[in-house]
């Protein structure tokens, strides 16, 4: 009973980061500016991601579940970071061209 | 003396986690390493640690910054996966929230926080100078949204890293 409750959230999880991905590179694809863009990134390398991983409790295998929770503490700290890293840059950017610094 | 050993002991959990091992030389390899990186780490900024206010304190606010932000990010995701179908961030911009001036780790963890929900991104920040620069989807209404941050960090943050 719940290995098959495991499979289905499991699966759903899958599903839900599966169609994150799509809305964002669908969202990277549309947006200009990179400041837009870095918002639909943010839903790949955030939650898109880390549902993918937390799918891994329908493997029901200690070892694969632990990866898991250690790669999803890993990119909770480090997309941010990338993602501040790249927006400052855009933003140093526009300030020297003399662009409009809301769309780089 | 208790933050000490819990940083030891999570340190070394971290990296028998990652070997997926229990064996005897393992754990003493762990310990060792996490040893050596906790006494240089408090070697090089000592003061910081001290000013962060009592551990158990700290710990207490955990699940609340932990699950807090977890709300956060299903909000944003939500809000961001809409914009996205929608016709993007029409309304998205720039918005200056003052921060009252903290320590490194706060400011950092703020950084961390806000930028892990995709509604917002993180600019600038400045924790000696008291200032964030975020973009957000909609900045129709700054004060909001600085209202919104400031009561945000009381509620989730100020308890673990003030």
């Amino acid at each position: 009973m719940i290995s098959v409750v495991l499979d289905v959230v499991g699966g759903a999880l899958l599903l839900l980061g599966l169609v994150l991905l799509t809305v964002s590179l669908v969202g990277v694809l549309r947006m200009r500016g990179t400041y837009g863009q870095l918002h639909a990134q943010g839903l790949a390398t955030g939650p898109g991601v880390i549902a993918i991983l937390a799918s891994s409790i329908a493997t029901e295998d200690a070892a694969i579940m632990s990866f898991a929770a250690l790669a999803i503490v890993f990119v909770a700290l480090t997309s941010p970071v990338s993602g501040h890293a790249i927006a400052r840059a855009a933003h140093r950017r526009a300030q020297r061209d003399g662009d409009h610094p809301g769309e780089p | 003396m208790l933050a000490l050993v819990l940083r030891v002991v999570v340190l070394t959990a971290i990296y028998l986690l990652v070997l997926t091992s229990l064996r005897p030389g393992d754990v003493l390899t762990g310990l060792v390493l996490a040893t050596v990186l906790v006494v240089v780490a408090r070697r090089l900024r000592p003061a910081e640690a001290a000013a962060s206010g009592p551990l158990l304190r700290r710990l207490a606010g955990v699940p609340a910054l932990v699950g807090g932000t977890l709300v956060d990010l299903v909000r944003g995701t939500w809000d961001t996966a809409v914009c996205l179908c929608g016709r993007g961030p029409v309304h998205g911009g720039l918005v200056e929230v003052p921060i009252r001036p903290c320590a490194r780790a706060g400011a950092a963890a703020w950084g961390v926080r806000v930028g892990f929900v995709p509604d917002t991104v993180v600019v600038e920040i400045d924790e000696q100078a008291g200032r964030m620069l975020l973009h957000v989807l909609d900045a129709r209404d700054p004060e909001a949204v600085v209202a919104a941050q400031h009561d945000l960090y009381e509620r989730r943050q100020r308890r673990v890293f003030p």
